[in-house]
């Protein structure tokens, strides 16, 4: 799993994470993203756009940031992700883009 | 086709479980197996969280039908199938098994531990085009 702050203003950070999301590596993600989550950011947009593999992990993870950040979107997830989100029922809490 | 691994108590052996099903299954094709290899990291992922004790992991193959057991050797009782509210964070594990999955079940099948498994089924491969005469 790599991550890496694409942008952030003050309204709004932007991350992008690549390689794989499962319960070995969704700490570092959660601990690499917590300073952004102190700046209090409207909008939090995650790029899975390369992100190779999630599980219910990660899914757990974004759940409770949508707890926390008002606007998380997660952008451009492969298919089997977005079948997964939307089969959970999630794709509103998760706000998938595009 | 049948092949067994054993693997230990550790969160590694979840990333472990699924390099050795996405392996014996690298002969089917990517949706099948990136479906596979998602249902054992949620299976693997179980029993790390929820026993105290190292997994096998048995996949078979029969035609087009792929069956994956997870047994554990922890007296922990049966996995339940959550119904999470969208704000809750966890619990989903075994209902994305069972949106995704064809079957699956649990079975214990000694004193000790428990199997947890599913099946999904290849599609038929699609037959060539007619040629035109």
């Amino acid at each position: 799993m790599t991550f890496e702050l694409v942008s952030a203003d003050e309204d709004a950070a932007v991350v992008k994470v690549t390689g794989e999301l499962d319960i070995t590596t969704i700490g570092d993600l959660e601990e690499a993203v917590q300073p952004i989550l102190e700046r209090g950011p409207q909008r939090l947009v995650i790029d899975v756009s390369s992100l190779r593999f999630a599980d219910s992990s990660a899914i757990a993870l974004w759940v409770k940031w949508s707890t926390i950040v008002r606007g998380l979107e997660i952008h451009d997830p492969q298919p089997l992700l977005r079948r997964v989100i939307d089969s959970m029922g999630l794709a509103q809490t998760l706000q998938v883009t595009p | 086709m049948r092949e067994t691994r054993s693997f230990p108590e550790q969160p590694e052996s979840v990333t472990a479980a699924r390099r050795f099903a996405t392996g014996v299954l690298r002969h089917l094709s990517p949706e099948v197996t990136a479906t596979v290899e998602l249902l054992v990291s949620e299976l693997a992922t179980n029993c790390i969280r929820h026993t105290d004790s190292a997994f096998d992991l048995t996949i078979i193959q029969a035609g087009r039908e792929i069956r994956v057991e997870a047994t554990d050797y922890d007296d922990a009782g049966k996995p339940t199938m959550r119904s999470p509210k969208p704000a809750d964070p966890s619990g989903r594990g075994l209902r994305i098994v069972d949106a995704l999955a064809a079957a699956w079940g649990v079975e214990h099948r000694s004193a000790h531990g428990k199997t947890v498994w599913f099946t999904v089924v290849a599609p038929a491969p699609e037959r060539a085009p007619q040629l035109a005469r």
